[in-house]
Formats: C-alpha cells, sequence, structure tokens
C-alpha cells in the first residue's frame, strides 16, 4: 500500500509540473501581455512601461524559472490586476468555491446514488427509463442555459431567490443546483451499472436465500460493493465541478475562484491565472489520488495490480 | 447576409428575454425606497485608485469619490474649473492654475496646494506603476503659494486641460506614504460628491453623499443618498438583476438586448454616444509583403467604395451610431468630416480594382476583435468585389501585436480616444511612423506632430484639418461608425446620458 500511495504520489507531483510547464508556455504565446495589461487604448509608450514593469522584457525560461522558484517557496507572485499578492486573492475567494463546490457534490451524490439505485432495482422498466431520461437531460444541458432559466423562474416569475451574488444561503441555492445537477449523470449511470453487476452476484442471490430483508441485502450487501467505482468517480467529478465554477460563479456573480479565473482571463492578470490554472490543477489530482487511494484501500485487488 | 449575421446575433438573448415577456415578471424596485442607487457593472477594479486601474468602471467610480483639477461637461463636453477656479497657458509645456479655496477632502481637511503638488508629483514619477505614459509627461509640479500651483511638462502637451478635467484626481498629501498604490483601497479619501464607504472584495463598492461637498462643484451637488455598485459579470444576470429590481443601473448593454427590453414598462433605454469609432486599417506602407496590393490607393479606395456602412450602421449597429467619414469623431476638437467621402459604390469599386490590376480582385487576411457581425458583413461586401478576405479573429492584444509586426495587412479596429474629446487622444496613435503606423505618411505625421506641439487652438486645426483630408484622399482607413452606449435603468430614475460614454452617477436622482 505505501509503494502504491508514494506512486501516485510522484505522479501527481509530475502532473502538476507538466501543467505548470504547459500553463507557462500557452498563456505568454497566446498573447503579448504587456499589450493585455495595457489596456485597449494604450499607447506604444504604455505598452513599453508595462513591458519593463512587469519584467515581460525577460527571456520565457527566465521568467518561468522564477515564477516556479517563487511558487515552491509559498509566492504565487502578485497579482497584475489587483495589486496585491495572489495567495491573498485565492484564500479570500477559495471558501466561496469550496462552498459552492461541497453542496453540489453533496446535492449530486444525494439524488444520482438514490436514482441509480432505484433504476438497477427495476431494470429496463418506467423508472429505469425515467432516470436514464434525466440523466441524458441533465449531461446535455448546458449549465449557463440552466442558470439562466433557473434565474428566469425563481427570481422573475417567482421571486423566491436572489438572482445572483453570495451574501446568504439563498445566493447558493441555484448555483448549487445547476453544478450539481452536470455531476450527476456519471454518479447515477455508474451507481446503476454497479448496482446490477453486484444484484447478478452469487453472494447477492445467497444472501436473498438467507431470507434477508430485501432492503437489508441491497443497503448492506450490494451498494457496499457497488459504491466501490463510483469513489473513483466522484473524486473525477469533484475536479471537473472546479473547473465547471468558471461559468456558474460568473453567472451568479459568486465572488469565489471560479470567477477570479474569469477575471483574470478578462484582464489577462498572468500571475493570477497562473495559480489559478495551478490550483485547480491540485484539486484535480488531490481529489483524483484521494479516489484511487480510497480505491485501493476498500479492494485489495487495485493495489495487488 | 446582413439578415442571418442579425439572427445569430439575436438568438441567444431573445431566448432569454422572450421568456421573460411571455410569462411576465415579478418585481418592485427597492432602491428609491431606501434611497439606494443600485448599479451592475460587468468589471472588477483591482484598484480604486484610476491612477492604477484602466478601465470605464474605473473611470465611474474615480468620478465619483474624486475631483480633479478641470472637469468635462458631460452634454456640451466643454471643461470647467472644478478644484481650479482657473488656469491658462504660460507656454506649450507650462499650465498654471489658481485652486479654489473651501473644498474639503472627506476626511475634513482642506485642499490645498500641496495636496495638488503631492499627488501629481507622485504619479508621474517614472518608477511609479501608474496606469497612462501621458502623467510620465508632467516633468514637476511647483507650488508658487497655497492656492496657485504650475505644471511643468517634458513636451508640449496641449491635450492636458482634457486629461485633467479626465483622469486626473486630485488626493491628500502624503495619501501614498503608507500603503503606495494600495493607499487609497485601505483608506480612500477624495473630494468628490460622494465618499466610497466600502470596497466589497470582489463583489463591488458603496458610497455615501458626501454633506460638505463644495458648493460651487460644476458636477452638482449629490442628490441620492447612497450609491451601491456591484460586480456582475454576465450581462443577462443584470438585466435579470434589473427586471427583479435588485439593480438599478446598468451600462455598456449591448443593442440588440437593449432595443429589446425598451418595451419594458419598468426600465428606460437611453442611448447615448461615446468617443469610440470603429475603421477599417489598411497598411498602405506594404508591412505585410512589399507587393501588397494595399499599397496601391486605388485598391484602398476600392474598399472604401465597396463597404456599405449606411446599412451596416442601420441594420447591425444602431442605437446611436453614425456613419464617420473622418479618422476621428466629429464631436471632437481638431476633427472635420469635410474630408473626401467614399459613398457606397460597388461598381466604382470593381473599377477601381480593375485599374489597380486586380480585375478579378484578391485574397487577403481580415484581422477583427470586436463587432463579429460588422466584420463579417464588411467581409461580405469586399467578397462581392472580387476582394476574399480570410478572417483572422483573435484578442485585441493579439492583433495589435500582429499589426505591430507588420502581419495585418487589413483590420476592422477600434479606438475610445480615453474619452477625450480631442484628436489629439487618437491620432498620434496611428501616424506616428511607428511600428502602429499602417501608412508610415511622412506628411501626414508631421502635420499631426505640428497640431499637437502647439498650444495654439489656430495652429492645431489647420494641421489636423490638412493631416485628415490627407488621409481621407489617400484612403489609409476607412472610418466605419461611431460607436454608442447603451444605458438602462429604472424607470423612477433621471439619469443624464454623456455625450463621451462616461456615465457621471452623481448627476442621477430619483424622479419626483
Amino acid at each position: 500500500m505505501l509503494i502504491y500511495t508514494l506512486k501516485r504520489v510522484l505522479l501527481a507531483l509530475l502532473v502538476a509540473l507538466t501543467v505548470s510547464i504547459l500553463t507557462f508556455g500557452l498563456l505568454h504565446l497566446s498573447s503579448d501581455p504587456a499589450v493585455a495589461l495595457a489596456g485597449e487604448d494604450a499607447t506604444e509608450e504604455d505598452i513599453q512601461l508595462v513591458r519593463v514593469q512587469y519584467g515581460f522584457d525577460k527571456p520565457l525560461p527566465v521568467q518561468y524559472m522564477t515564477w516556479l522558484t517563487n511558487a515552491l517557496q509559498g509566492d504565487l507572485g502578485t497579482s497584475y490586476y489587483f495589486g496585491i499578492p495572489v495567495s491573498t486573492l485565492l484564500a479570500q475567494r477559495l471558501p466561496v468555491t469550496l462552498t459552492l463546490g461541497s453542496c453540489a457534490l453533496i446535492y449530486a451524490i444525494l439524488f444520482a446514488v438514490p436514482l441509480g439505485v432505484l433504476a438497477a432495482m427495476r431494470p429496463n422498466t418506467w423508472l429505469d427509463r425515467f432516470c436514464l431520461s434525466l440523466a441524458v437531460s441533465a449531461q446535455a444541458m448546458p449549465s449557463f442555459w440552466f442558470g439562466l432559466m433557473l434565474i428566469v423562474v425563481f427570481c422573475l416569475w417567482f421571486p423566491l431567490l436572489p438572482v445572483s451574488g453570495s451574501d446568504t444561503w439563498k445566493h447558493f441555492i441555484m448555483p448549487t443546483i445547476v453544478l450539481g445537477t452536470n455531476a450527476m449523470p456519471a454518479i447515477m449511470r455508474l451507481t446503476r451499472t454497479g448496482m446490477m453487476d453486484v444484484l447478478a452476484t452469487d453472494y447477492i442471490r445467497t444472501a436473498r436465500a438467507k431470507g434477508l430483508r430485501p432492503n437489508t441485502v441491497l443497503l448492506k450487501h450490494a451498494l457496499r460493493n457497488a459504491v466501490i467505482p463510483v469513489i473513483a468517480v466522484i473524486g473525477i467529478q469533484a475536479g471537473y465541478m472546479m473547473g465547471g465554477t468558471v461559468i456558474i460563479e460568473t453567472i451568479f456573480a459568486l465572488n469565489g475562484m471560479g470567477l477570479l479565473a474569469y477575471e483574470s482571463i478578462m484582464y489577462f492578470d498572468l500571475a493570477c491565472m497562473e495559480a489559478v490554472v495551478l490550483l485547480l490543477c491540485l484539486v484535480f489530482i488531490t481529489t483524483t489520488f484521494v479516489a484511487d487511494i480510497l480505491n485501493a484501500w476498500l479492494d485489495p485487488r487495485i493495489r495487488i495490480r | 447576409m446582413l439578415k442571418k449575421i442579425l439572427k445569430r446575433k439575436f438568438v441567444s438573448s431573445a431566448l432569454v428575454l422572450s421568456m421573460l415577456f411571455v410569462f411576465g415578471i415579478q418585481s418592485g424596485h427597492a432602491g428609491k425606497k431606501d434611497d439606494t442607487l443600485n448599479v451592475g457593472t460587468k468589471t472588477e477594479l483591482g484598484n480604486v485608485d484610476k491612477f492604477f486601474n484602466a478601465n470605464r468602471t474605473g473611470m465611474l467610480v474615480q468620478r465619483l469619490f474624486t475631483d480633479g483639477l478641470l472637469y468635462t461637461d458631460p452634454v456640451t463636453l466643454e471643461i470647467k474649473p472644478a478644484l481650479a477656479t482657473s488656469w491658462k497657458w504660460i507656454n506649450p509645456k507650462l499650465m498654471e492654475f489658481e485652486l479654489r479655496k473651501g473644498v474639503k477632502f472627506h476626511d475634513g481637511s482642506e485642499m490645498t496646494a500641496d495636496d495638488v503638488v503631492y499627488t501629481l508629483n507622485y504619479v508621474s514619477d517614472p518608477a511609479i506603476k501608474t496606469k497612462g505614459s501621458y502623467l510620465k509627461n508632467i516633468d514637476h509640479v511647483e507650488k508658487l503659494n497655497a492656492f496657485k500651483v504650475r505644471i511643468h511638462m517634458k513636451e508640449p502637451y496641449p491635450l492636458m486641460p482634457n486629461r485633467l478635467a479626465g483622469g486626473i484626481s486630485i488626493y491628500k498629501k502624503g495619501c501614498y506614504d503608507k500603503n503606495g498604490s494600495l493607499s487609497q483601497n485601505i483608506n480612500p479619501n477624495g473630494t468628490g460628491p460622494y465618499r466610497l464607504t466600502k470596497i466589497l472584495d470582489g463583489k463591488g463598492f458603496a458610497f455615501e453623499k458626501f454633506d460638505n461637498y463644495y458648493k460651487d462643484s460644476p458636477k452638482g451637488q449629490p442628490s441620492i443618498g447612497k450609491i451601491v455598485i456591484r460586480i456582475i459579470p454576465e450581462i443577462n444576470t443584470q438585466i435579470a438583476e434589473v427586471l427583479s429590481g435588485g439593480i438599478d443601473w446598468i451600462f455598456q448593454v449591448p443593442t440588440d438586448i437593449a432595443e429589446s427590453l425598451a418595451n419594458n414598462p419598468r426600465v428606460t433605454l437611453e442611448q447615448a454616444p461615446s468617443m469610440r469609432i470603429a475603421f477599417l486599417m489598411m497598411d498602405a506602407a506594404g508591412r505585410t509583403d512589399d507587393n501588397s496590393p494595399f499599397k496601391n490607393i486605388k485598391v484602398r479606395q476600392a474598399v472604401s467604395y465597396a463597404v456599405n456602412r449606411g446599412e451596416i450602421v442601420k441594420q447591425l449597429v444602431k442605437g446611436s451610431s453614425k456613419v464617420i467619414h473622418s479618422a476621428c469623431k466629429p464631436d471632437q476638437f481638431g476633427c472635420t468630416e469635410d474630408v473626401k467621402r467614399y459613398e457606397y459604390n460597388p461598381e466604382k469599386a470593381k473599377q477601381l480594382l480593375k485599374e489597380a490590376g486586380y480585375p478579378n480582385g484578391f485574397e487577403t487576411k481580415l484581422f477583427g476583435y470586436k463587432y463579429r457581425p460588422m466584420v463579417e458583413a464588411v467581409m461580405n461586401d469586399l467578397a462581392a468585389v472580387g476582394i476574399k478576405t480570410n478572417l483572422n479573429w483573435g484578442t485585441y492584444s493579439g492583433m495589435r501585436g500582429a499589426w505591430q509586426k507588420g502581419k495585418v495587412p487589413i483590420a476592422l479596429t477600434s479606438w475610445a480616444s480615453s474619452s477625450l474629446s480631442d484628436v489629439d487622444a487618437i491620432l498620434p496613435y496611428f501616424y506616428k511612423m511607428d511600428k502602429n503606423d499602417l501608412s508610415r505618411d511622412q506628411e501626414v505625421s508631421d502635420l499631426i506632430k505640428a497640431g499637437g506641439s502647439s498650444a495654439d487652438s489656430k495652429v492645431r486645426l489647420e494641421n489636423y484639418d490638412k493631416a485628415l483630408k490627407l488621409m481621407a484622399e489617400r484612403a489609409y482607413w476607412l472610418p466605419m461608425f461611431s460607436v454608442g452606449m447603451n444605458y438602462i435603468f429604472s424607470n423612477n430614475l433621471e439619469f443624464v446620458a454623456p455625450n463621451d460614454g462616461l456615465p457621471r452617477l452623481f448627476l442621477t436622482k430619483w424622479k419626483k
């Protein structure tokens, strides 16, 4: 288990390093950061001033090594746009995103797992078809459109919820639904498949033959085993959700890390963009890593392989 | 073709808006009840101090809580005395100002020459990362007495009064000493009609009426008690907020959405001009290729005749936008529309192309970064006379980088002149014989330089007039249209729509 864990840690670090190089390179190659930072009406003198002030006149590898050295020491630089340390900005914005992400994940699990179990219990019935339709619709629905539709219904037709902002728990309801709904199909479909596989096994037949109550068979014996692959998917979905917050937070004006990512792109705040991408990548790596370890712990066959 | 473009552009917003109108809206405007004007804007500010930010929301915030020595009237665009009571040019590099007595900062202290000297000397220091190179043209500011100062410039700069009436605020002496560029974020202090009471990190700003605002201010006295500016990046969310009563005022609303909302009884649409113009820029100097077709004046004139600007403005741009004929906004100082005009004439365009040696037209790249439907309409018009364009679409910085490297044969771009009503805020940046200059015409460049080096209005006007006439005759640009600004606000508000695209929120009032 220890060797397996160490291998996964090493892999995670390599992924993080690759992402940081790619991010840095692509951001600098996509556009001239000095022109972008100086603004649309900037004169040539303005642009040159920015180029020198922010060190964009130095060679790219030198800029990257400076950034990496500082990042490894916990200094993610100063935001070009906000003028404060990026780590301070992230600390201000992360709680909103974590709140949203956690709520959405809980919402997704609470709906997707029971629906997946229900569909597995009655395969190829109207109930299964209904769950499948839900999954397909949720998967196909663009989150920005779904978000706007919720605003129309719950803020304009029936003014029950605030349109945008992050001041109260009510502000998180619609963003949670939108973000969570997008993560539901994968969890629901995998729960269904896993449950159907497990329900067809001999030990479940034995448990039923022993005369155990259906709920006990389902929840104690079947679900526990069926849930193993679902945990891996939940880990991946949690990572996707962090990326999904960019759109959701922009629509609902939630001042979290997703909105910060959007703003950084809009203002070409390189220091902030690099940090946000790295942090999102780390969250993704961590959640996947935790899911891998959990899976290995739950299923010894995985760590032996 | 225009209809197709219109249709596509309209679909996304129409879906949301149509649902609102079909099923109706429940709303009630809350702002008037608690005397709070709720404003929505898409842009967050990294720094509330305009010296350290470069966007329109920054200009809006700055005018609320600070004043400059001078002030631009939003309707007449006339420059009026503000913190200064009078000013004069001593020579083209030196200005003198008499300061107003009895003006209070929000902390209760009186504004004097020391504050002006301190602020301007600080922000003009080359080592300080302020936005706007014009600040660095200030050599130093000299105090003559407690209420009289002189601004010494490095180079003649006739635009200085406009700048002082625009983005140059006066702060309290010593304000930057403790926290540097973040000082105004930490302890905001200005002399403006509203006090900045709260900066809501990532959410917006809160202001309160300043009761000790000086009586003779050209800005008038503030009327509404509180103003809250909220950052809402998505335009559809902004509209939902306006319709639900959460927000009272928004701006920069796309014309198609704005006009769809115009019939809603709860809101008012105001369409007003701005200083921004859009234009087609052509590589007359042949920087992309020595054999570039755009080196030939007949080709550039053919392009100018080929594009149906009237129809583009009527069908696509709409609002308060108008076709322009000169390389500037018509109401800018020094701008003349008395130049060679290119009315839509595709037959003449074809004839000119034939004379230029391109009877079957040619193929080229067209760069763009905004106004996509208009860019596509231009491509369509050019194709109709035989000029096939391949669109190179990207960001502004990407496009500008390409044109500076000499890779742009033709581009549709725009310029807002920093909302300044003077051609010196646009012409020198494109006709200076440098890497931004696609025409490299020494004669035009010299005329513009002469216009920008004198404080004598007559001399300036003469030089700009000659330069603009030459530019039109030689068809370096095809000036396309002036860009308007759409404001949507609650119908219980009185709002003065500005002619320079810079909203003055301190002029808003509740309707009686």
